[in-house]
């Protein structure tokens, strides 16, 4: 009843809380943050440590694996759930107040977060709790895979089915949307921490050297492929060398790096063949003639389309801007949020 | 076949003279890197007539905006051309598609529906609570107003209620000797002229009213009487004073009386419920009470007192129970 008094005091926002990155959309403005989802956590010493926030967002992820003792660096988000209560709670508090003008009121925006297709009532209440802990006056949950259709373009709302993969940074989220619902709704935990991952089992097993977290991402993005092209990738790369413990430098290539990442990748693609499996045949045929889009970070790595094309046989496009897709799908919920209801997902 | 699209193509570009279009550009490369449709068509999965459609701008056939551009990017990158400017074109043409995009909404108004019936009820809540409230403020305001107006009211059925009853009572007085002492304070008993004179306005009515009936010999007289002296001013005036006396001392005697030989707590109350008398009386004090009767009484040592209803004794043993005798008197 008093909307239209609210929005002079508090901006409704969307966020993307994602496994990799937080994106916040501010209604008539656009994405206005987008920062890894990292938190610092600062121990004071003392026999009642007290716990203070060191740093948020970029920062805190720079400080990823660098950090002394006194300080941990926590991603509170674990496969596209909360896996630290309290850390993400803090985490959202810090982000709203970082895109909250107003310094007089305190604010108590109407907020819509997204959540994993695949995620349980708990993990969906635990994210919910903590939006509310951090200063939601209502909160509104959608599924990713609706946001990220949202967000890429699809004609979500008519009587033709679409087929969206999401690859987060925790998830892979497949869906397949019609008349403005999900039709089906996959989701596997595997994203672009997995890859990071498989690249760092694969280094330290055949080249027996360490490496961490963030060269892992760097190697994914500058010479990760999915699919083998016909120019060959090299990066040099440091590490420490297990059986000396001493850094080494070294250099991989990007059929090694596709090779490590085999596993997921397979993964990834059982789940969109197992979603066309359970599709509709009425729908699977909208989905032959358009393809599937993908969105989400992982849709930038090399030739993920080339494969899954040629896994399928399905015209694979990768939507524009994939990594924020989810945000600007929401965004745009929330612009309309008001005039429809039916895109919400439940607990 | 490649004759019949290079007719086409000819006839693409008078619709945009200056830059070649999308398709054509993505045609040009194709046939620079020798490859044909159904090449592009094997490697994007597309259909060959999807991908004719892309070269020839027939965006009618293809699923929309989204997946256009999505289609254009694939076929540049698989020929290797700068899919930058290609979209930047494709922006400029493909906007229309883009309105289409916007159909959601319209979709989830229809929906809405299931909602709205429950924002109805909703209203109907609101609109019911606002009479409530509505209603409750009209009572408050309006209850003090009704209630003067129905005591009011009632005030005026009471005064009815007694009017009535007074003038039922004179009715009923020739069969009811007692009511005939009530009504007798009305008339002065006139032991002086100029009161005596005022009985003349009310002659006409009195006989008919309440002639005394204790003594009905005297009542005749000071009935006719002042009408005599009135005749006869100078006629002596003690003589017609002392005739009604006996009549009027008899008037004059109190309802109630009594006469306490023992403490005793006496209660008195009129026709109303009123309480007319109630105290606790020394013994050898004695109290008249006056009033219109029946009184009922509570007398506390009832055989410390003596009671006499016009100036005649009750016995009060036949009341009393215990030590308490309670008694309507007329």
């Amino acid at each position: 009843m008093f909307g239209f008094l609210r929005s002079y005091f508090s901006n409704d926002l969307a966020i993307d809380l994602g496994t990799a990155n937080t994106l916040i959309y501010v209604r008539g403005k656009g994405i206005v943050l987008d920062e890894p989802s990292v938190v610092a956590i600062r121990l004071e010493g003392g026999p009642n440590a007290k716990k203070s926030i060191q740093a948020v967002g970029k920062e805190a992820k720079e400080m990823l694996g660098k950090a002394p003792g006194s300080i941990t660096v926590i991603r509170p988000m674990k496969d596209g759930v909360i896996a630290d209560f309290t850390v993400t709670e803090q985490m959202l508090k810090q982000f709203i107040k970082k895109v909250h003008d107003s310094k007089l009121f305190s604010p108590s925006p109407r907020i819509i977060i997204c959540v994993p297709s695949g995620s349980t009532q708990v993990e969906r209440r635990a994210i919910r709790e903590s939006a509310i802990g951090a200063g939601a006056s209502q909160v509104y949950l959608i599924e990713e895979p609706m946001a990220a259709a949202i967000g890429a373009g699809l004609p979500v709302a008519d009587a033709t089915g679409s087929m969206v993969v999401d690859i987060g940074g925790g998830t892979t989220e497949v869906g397949v949307i019609a008349l403005g619902g999900m039709v089906y709704a996959g989701s596997v935990r595997v994203g672009g921490d997995k890859l990071d991952e498989a690249i760092i089992n694969y280094i330290s097993r055949n080249y027996g050297m360490l490496i961490g977290e963030n060269t892992a991402e760097n190697i994914k993005k500058n010479i990760g492929s999915a699919f083998p092209g016909a120019e060959v990738r090299e990066m040099e790369v440091s590490g420490i060398n297990k059986a000396e413990g001493i850094p080494r430098k070294f250099t991989i290539s990007s059929n090694e790096i596709l090779e490590a990442l085999t596993d997921p990748l397979n993964q990834i693609v059982s789940a969109v063949k197992s979603a066309l499996e359970k599709t509709p045949p009425e729908l699977g045929a909208d989905i032959a003639e358009k393809g599937m889009v993908l969105t989400g970070g992982g849709a930038l790595l090399r030739d993920l389309d080339r494969l899954l094309m040629e896994e399928t046989g399905l015209p694979v496009i990768v939507a524009d801007e994939p990594l924020t897709c989810v945000a600007r799908g929401s965004g745009l919920a929330l612009e309309k949020m008001d005039k429809l209801g039916s895109i919400f997902a439940s607990e | 076949m490649i004759d019949e699209k290079r007719d086409l193509e000819s006839g693409l570009p008078e619709s945009a003279p200056q830059l070649p279009t999308v398709g054509s550009q993505l045609r040009a490369a194709r046939e620079a890197k020798q490859m044909s449709v159904g090449d592009i068509a094997m490697t994007l999965k597309l259909g060959a007539r999807q991908v004719e459609a892309l070269e020839n701008g027939d965006w009618q056939g293809l699923p929309g905006k989204t997946f256009i551009r999505g289609f254009v990017r694939n076929y540049a990158r698989l020929l290797q051309v700068d899919p930058a400017p290609l979209m930047g074109q494709l922006d400029a043409v493909l906007e229309s598609p883009q309105q289409r995009l916007a159909l959601p909404e319209q979709k989830r108004q229809v929906t809405m529906p299931q909602t709205g019936r429950s924002r109805r009820s909703d209203f109907a809540m609101m609109w019911a609570g606002a009479a409530l409230v509505a209603a409750a403020a009209a009572v408050y305001f309006l209850w003090p107003v009704d209630f003067s107006g129905l005591r009011s009211h009632v005030d005026s059925l009471v005064a009815l209620f007694s009017k009535s009853d007074q003038e039922a009572e004179p009715a009923r007085a020739p069969s009811a000797p007692a009511s005939a002492s009530q009504s007798e304070p009305v008339f002065p008993p006139g032991t002086t002229p100029q009161q005596v004179m005022n009985p003349q306005a009310v002659v006409p009515s009195e006989p008919a009213s309440a002639p005394p009936p204790a003594n009905p010999g005297a009542a005749q007289s000071p009935a006719l009487q002042p009408l005599e002296r009135l005749q006869q001013p100078s006629a002596p005036a003690a003589q017609p004073t002392q005739e009604p006396q006996p009549a009027a001392a008899a008037d004059n005697v109190p309802a109630l009386q009594f006469s306490v030989t023992e403490d005793s707590w006496i209660e008195v109350r009129d026709r109303h419920g009123k309480v007319l008398f109630s105290q606790l009386n020394r013994a050898g004090t004695e109290h008249s009470v006056d009033g219109r009767g029946p009184f009922s009484i509570v007398i506390g040592n009832a055989p410390g007192v003596k009671l006499a209803l016009h100036g005649k004794p009750v016995d009060l043993a036949t009341h009393t129970q215990g030590n308490v005798a309670r008694m309507t008197l007329e």
